[in-house]
């Protein structure tokens, strides 16, 4: 699986080797929303990482 | 002379008459018999029965797959939470608490989704439109979240009985073809 990086994210190995994975994050209110989108997942997997 | 033609004619007549009746027998005769002797179950009139479960059984998971997406990996609202525009979202990471780390276990969520496919086939499949007695036993499933798939498999005893027939189902299985394996191992990487 391949990865393409958007928004800040930290690439490493695995995205360099995966180019069908979008990342994207989005700043919350009290935290960070990463959306992971694969070419079977359109719709994509959604979730929070809360600030201290 | 004459007579002889006739005859031939006949011969040949019957000869068609033997080979149609051989080959509606040879391409249906299964179907004659059961419609003759209704009472006969075979492994081919259970197909149905069998299909019906399995879309039973993908509809769970297809809905718990949509549930676990938006909700970053859990069923419902956890504790931890990201707030967006007014709508919350599960955080997976929460750097208020000493144990940040709230990703649900995979083992968790194979154990939820199986328990879910066992609630779903028992009490909201159906069976009654099939024209047999069925009697149900209980259900075990099992999943495995695959990197591209889903697999679950259900020891789901079914009795099914028609005239002085019975026959018993008892494995059900399901591939889904989902990512969710693939995006969940890319969360522990991040």
């Amino acid at each position: 699986m391949n990865a393409e990086v958007q928004g800040e994210f930290d690439m490493n190995d695995y995205f360099l080797e995966n180019k069908d994975v979008t990342v994207t994050r989005t700043d919350a209110d009290n935290g960070l929303i990463y959306r992971i989108v694969t070419n079977k997942e359109e719709d994509g997997f959604v979730f929070g990482v809360k600030n201290e | 002379m004459q007579k002889r033609a006739q005859v031939t004619v006949f011969i040949i007549l019957g000869i068609i008459i033997i080979a149609v009746i051989a080959a509606i027998a040879f391409f249906y005769g299964d179907r004659i018999q059961n419609f003759t002797r209704p009472g006969v179950l075979d492994a081919s009139s259970l197909e149905p029965l069998k299909s019906f479960v399995a879309s039973c059984m993908k509809e769970s998971v297809s809905s718990d797959l949509e549930l676990l997406k938006k909700n970053s990996g859990y069923f419902t609202k956890i504790s931890s939470t990201v707030v967006y525009s007014g709508y919350e979202i599960n955080a997976i990471v929460d750097k208020s608490l000493n144990s940040p780390n709230k990703m649900n276990s995979k083992a968790g969520i194979e154990n939820e989704i199986s328990r879910h496919v066992e609630n779903e086939i028992v009490n909201n499949c159906d069976l009654n439109d099939f024209n047999f007695d069925i009697v149900k036993g209980d259900a075990k499933a099992d999943t495995e979240i695959r990197d591209s798939s889903i697999v679950v498999t259900v020891n789901y005893p079914l009795t099914v009985s028609k005239g002085e027939t019975s026959l018993t189902l008892n494995d059900f299985s399901l591939i889904v073809d989902d990512d969710f394996g693939n995006i969940y191992m890319l969360l522990m990487i991040l």
